[in-house]
């Protein structure tokens, strides 16, 4: 049970950088996923945390102690790896008690440790099997199995449900999370899926180019992205953007973005006083834009002319995606929607939910 | 397009197996052959099976043969089932004051001993080259692969000239030199007891000199086929470099081991080269070289019935060996191809 | 801190050097019996070492240095020895394995596609039993087809007299396979004549060589995914068409470095060439490697035979590099 704390690190290989500086602080039992699109730099991250990559600069630390350039052995982690890297010569049982065996542990203590992981995992009937005997699935308990046992201080995940099928991977998933608050100790997860992010982490660090991001908690990064790249990582479908110009009439502030007008609800100008002219990028969620039919009552809403390009029917929510002028976006409405490829309608845009970034630095105004 | 010929990836099944196995895919769609290409096809295939057959009928009825006269027409199939041959070979092989189990004996030393010393050493050193990434790699995998280039003939030369310096000798009067280190007194010629280059303990050796390299680069391939993650979770699991190596790759590789093993044993069964070149005494012999000692100018005097027996015998450990290991051989002999 | 930074040095050091300690055991070995003899034998390629420097060796006082003269007799042919022509068997070497992958490559497709046929009866059967000459030992091949092409007593001659007797003929073939020296196609490669030993040497080696290639061929045969012949069949090509438009290309991948690796073996065939024929009549079918042989197990010029293989070395590097190239270069192909 520790803390884990990323300062300043950077990683190179050769003149290629993969980290730029990398400052994480990892609270004590907490769930903490790194996301990121493939080649971010999240997995080289984790890596250099587990000791199997070498530092290029700044610190890792591990609880109180600096780890830069501790073994992997004497790091007091576990990781699970995306492949499961199960040793095939070996037997479940053998597998989860190599690195006991190693550790010179007791045999009864060894015994003990992995039949309750077992249990835990409810692998016991599978203990005496050789890994290609095993599905997917159970490859993967006894990869989690393995990393149990050794009770490190800390768990290092690395893509461990991007080989298994979409069902099975939705029961890993709420199985990890169990787990997570069965072991009470701090979990470090990587994954490019924004999805498992989502449903599992206490707090998520995107990463992108080697960058932080954002560190938050999921539900703030879906609420209040800091920038660009959050915004449009996070949530699925996501966030239509617009690109376009803040102009200001009278006391009034609008988003101009030439095919379309939406005034920004006065309680909400504060940010954008100073701005009028400035090139900006407008954000929506598809969950925002309502069939003006069914649209909410208490929203304050803006009228957006929009045609029906594809439907999506869902069963239980309707996938509209919309042309207006040059703009193409998605909107997510009630499934008693009515409208129908080639309609065209005045959209409702739910402006109480509604982000503003800025053309150049990408970060959001608020 | 390269997912579409996986034949030069060798992990996606061994190609022996698929060409014994095979019957499903092929190049017309689900419609039956008719019947005159399918008889056309068969007629093609039987004369292929009858030039392939040809060669084998003929040696093992001629081995199966009790006539000593040469065969004066061609007879393909056995009249007779006589051991005659065969008994005679096991008896007496060759002219020579040598028994059929001293020429087995030397045989088997050499070929099995060679491949066994040539893969402890390799195995480490490939594992080196597979797993390390060092200053002096590629210098030295070049090294490494510099003898493959020298056919057998260049490496035993010098190795003649140079273990033939080995040598100990009775000088008379209870002294015994070891050369090159002593040697007898000035002007006393003594007598030759042993030499390594003429034993074979010397073949071996020089055998194993071009059996290192070969057995180095064949082992690295496949190390370099296991995931680098489990050497990782090892690492993380707590294992130093030498635990790895010993607890997870070497077990892992023993597969690998054993191919290059026998594909040593079946390669050093049939030596030729360096023994031929080397020994001089009829009791080291190899079965090989009794072998090419039954044909052409030295053999006037020998039945071929005898000679046939002598070559089913000599193909027979091969074979076996083949066939016992045919998914293993065969792919590491096809994936070595691949690989050039 | 500081005694902590040391240790950890320590430790690095202590890992950089591992590969090394993994290393020592073969290197010192191939040290001593590899790589010592290899130079040991470029020194001794500048002498003049016959049987009567055995005994002393480098330090044998009448051993003379010679220079370059041994590469030079080699090369001008000065070598007192019969029908010697450096040029000629290094052509004849060439032309040797680059004829063999010639037959061996194309025959192992075409029995690869046939057995590949969807229908056929008896594919198990044949195939297994294909594969035998790959199992068989090649001295045994050699040897016994040696005994094939026996003048008097061979297979070869007796079945040929069978058919000359079906028809007729009262004459007992007589064709000296192994001895005649004079080429039944004059002038076929100029410069190295082509004795009917070669093309004994041919048919045994072609006995020997095709089922690998078929075995391979098999593999590549039939990762081709069905449905490519099935979408090639819908758009109206014949079965030769889709034999060379898909078959071929598709298989290419697999069979160039199978072609080359042929061609590497049968360069170096020494075994098989020198139980069979041992270089002659005339040293017509003498390759390299048996060429190195007699010189230094018969002819026992030490100098000479080490400035021979330090030759062959050369040879083979080059021979390296070009069928890398080739085979680099297909796999671009493949890859694009």
């Amino acid at each position: 049970m520790a803390s884990v704390v990323f300062e300043n690190v950077h990683k190179k290989f050769g003149d290629l950088t993969i980290i730029r500086s990398l400052d994480i602080e990892v609270q004590d039992k907490e769930f903490l996923v790194l996301v990121g699109p493939s080649g971010c730099g999240k997995t080289t991250a984790l890596r250099l945390l587990a000791g199997l990559e070498e530092i290029t600069g700044g610190e890792i630390k591990i609880g109180d102690r600096l780890v830069n350039d501790v073994a992997p052995k004497d790091r007091d982690i576990a990781m699970v790896f995306q492949s499961y890297a199960l040793y095939p010569h070996l037997s479940v049982y053998d597998n989860m008690a190599f690195g006991l065996k190693l550790r010179k542990t007791p045999k009864e203590e060894i015994k003990r440790r992995v039949s309750e992981a077992a249990d835990i995992l409810g692998i016991q009937e599978l203990l005496q099997r050789k890994p290609r005997q095993l599905s997917g699935g159970q490859r993967q308990r006894v990869a989690v199995g393995r990393a149990i046992v050794r009770e490190p201080k800390v768990f290092l995940f690395d893509e461990p449900l991007s080989n298994l099928d979409a069902k099975l991977r939705v029961q890993m998933r709420a199985e990890i999370s169990k787990l997570h608050q069965r072991l009470q100790t701090t979990f470090i997860y990587v994954t490019h899926d924004q999805t498992e992010a989502m449903t599992m982490a206490t707090r998520i660090a995107v990463i992108n180019k080697g960058d932080l991001q954002q560190l938050d908690t999921p539900q703030n990064l879906y609420d209040h992205p800091n920038n660009l790249f959050v915004a449009g990582f996070i949530g699925s479908p996501a966030m239509n953007f617009f690109p376009g110009k803040i102009t200001k009439d009278g006391s009034k502030f609008f988003v101009d973005t030439q095919d379309f007008k939406v005034q920004i609800p006065s309680g909400a100008t504060g940010p954008y006083k100073d701005m009028d002219g400035k090139n900006v990028v407008f954000g929506i969620r598809p969950e925002n834009i309502h069939d003006p039919e069914f649209a909410p009552n208490n929203i304050s809403g803006e009228k957006v002319s929009a045609k029906v390009d594809v439907t999506e029917l869902m069963g239980n929510e309707t996938l509209l995606y919309l042309v207006s002028g040059k703009n193409t976006f998605v909107g997510r409405v009630d499934p008693r929607s009515q409208l129908r490829v080639g309609n065209q309608a005045q959209f409702v845009f739910d402006m109480g939910k509604f982000h503003i970034f800025d053309a150049e630095t990408e970060l959001s105004i608020h | 397009m390269s997912t579409l010929v996986p034949a030069s990836t060798p992990s996606k099944g061994n190609p022996l197996v698929r060409f014994l196995n095979m019957n499903t895919s092929g190049h017309t769609s689900g419609r039956n052959l008719p019947l005159w290409r399918q008889l056309l096809l068969q007629i093609v295939c039987i004369l292929i099976l009858c030039s392939v057959m040809f060669p084998i009928m003929y040696i093992v009825t001629l081995s199966f043969s009790s006539k000593t006269t040469r065969p004066s027409s061609l007879e393909l199939f056995p009249k007779e089932i006589s051991l005659v041959a065969y008994q005679q070979v096991l008896d007496h092989p060759t002219g020579n004051p040598v028994t059929f189990t001293e020429l087995l004996r030397n045989s088997i030393t050499l070929s099995v001993g060679v491949g066994l010393v040539a893969l402890l050493i390799a195995v480490t050193a490939a594992y080196a080259f597979s797993r390390f990434n060092f200053k002096m790699r590629e210098v030295l995998m070049v090294l490494v692969f510099i003898p493959l280039l020298m056919p057998a003939i260049g490496l035993a030369t010098p190795l003649y000239l140079l273990l033939n310096n080995f040598r100990i000798v009775d000088c008379g009067k209870d002294i015994t030199a070891f050369m090159p280190l002593f040697a007898c007194d000035e002007g006393v010629r003594g007598k030759l007891i042993f030499n390594l280059r003429d034993s074979l303990l010397g073949v071996g050796i020089a055998i194993t000199a071009g059996a290192l390299p070969f057995a180095i680069w064949n082992l690295k391939g496949y190390l370099d086929t296991i995931p680098k993650e489990l050497e990782e979770a090892a690492a993380i699991d707590g294992a130093d470099a030498n635990q790895t190596f010993w607890k997870i790759i070497l077990p892992l590789a023993a597969p690998q081991l054993a191919v290059t093993f026998f594909l040593g044993f079946i390669g050093h069964w049939q030596e030729f080269v360096t023994s031929w070149l080397f020994l001089s005494q009829p009791k080291d012999y190899t079965l090989a070289m009794t072998l090419y000692n039954m044909t052409g100018q030295y053999a006037s005097s020998i039945p071929w019935n005898r000679f046939a027996a002598m070559a089913v015998i000599v193909a027979l450990p091969v074979a076996f060996v083949y066939i016992a290991l045919q998914k293993q051989i065969v792919g590491g002999l096809t994936t070595g191809g691949v690989k050039g | 801190m500081e005694l902590a930074k040391k240790q950890t040095r320590k430790a690095k050091i202590q890992r950089n050097m591992l590969p090394y300690y993994y290393l020592v055991p073969a290197f010192l070995i191939m040290g001593v019996i590899t790589f010592y003899p290899l130079i040991y034998q470029v020194i001794i390629s500048f002498t003049n070492f016959e049987t009567q420097h055995l005994l002393l060796g480098l330090k044998s006082p009448e051993l003379e240095f010679v220079g370059l003269k041994n590469y030079i007799d080699i090369f001008t042919g000065a070598l007192p020895v019969e029908n010697f022509n450096f040029f000629r068997v290094l052509e004849f070497n060439f032309w040797w394995a680059i004829s063999n992958v010639f037959f061996h490559v194309p025959a192992g497709v075409l029995i690869a596609v046939i057995l590949n046929t969807e229908g056929l009866w008896g594919k198990r059967i044949y195939r297994a039993l294909y594969i035998l000459p790959v199992v068989v030992p090649p001295i045994v091949v050699a040897t016994v087809w040696r005994n094939i092409f026996d003048e008097q007593y061979g297979a070869m001659n007796q079945f040929l007299t069978a058919i000359t007797t079906f028809f007729g003929q009262t004459d007992v073939v007589r064709i000296r396979w192994l001895t005649e020296f004079k080429p039944p196609i004059p002038g076929f490669l100029p410069g190295a004549p082509l004795t009917l030993a070669y093309y004994s040497m041919m048919i045994a080696n072609f006995w020997l060589g095709w089922p690998f290639m078929a075995v391979v061929a098999t593999g590549a045969l039939q990762s081709i995914p069905k449905d490519l012949y099935e979408a090639a069949s819908i758009d109206g090509a014949t079965g030769s068409q889709q034999f060379w438009n898909i078959t071929v290309p598709l298989i290419r991948p697999a069979m160039i470095p199978a072609a080359v690796y042929g061609f590497t073996i049968s360069f170096n065939l020494f075994a098989f060439v020198f139980f069979m024929t041992g270089g002659g009549p005339a040293r017509s079918t003498e390759i390299l490697v048996t060429f190195a042989y007699n010189l230094v197990r018969n002819l026992r010029w030490f100098g000479v035979a080490a400035a021979f293989a330090v030759i062959i070395f050369f040879i083979a590097l080059v021979v390296l590099l070009i069928t890398n190239r080739i085979t680099r270069a297909t796999q671009n192909i493949s890859e694009a």
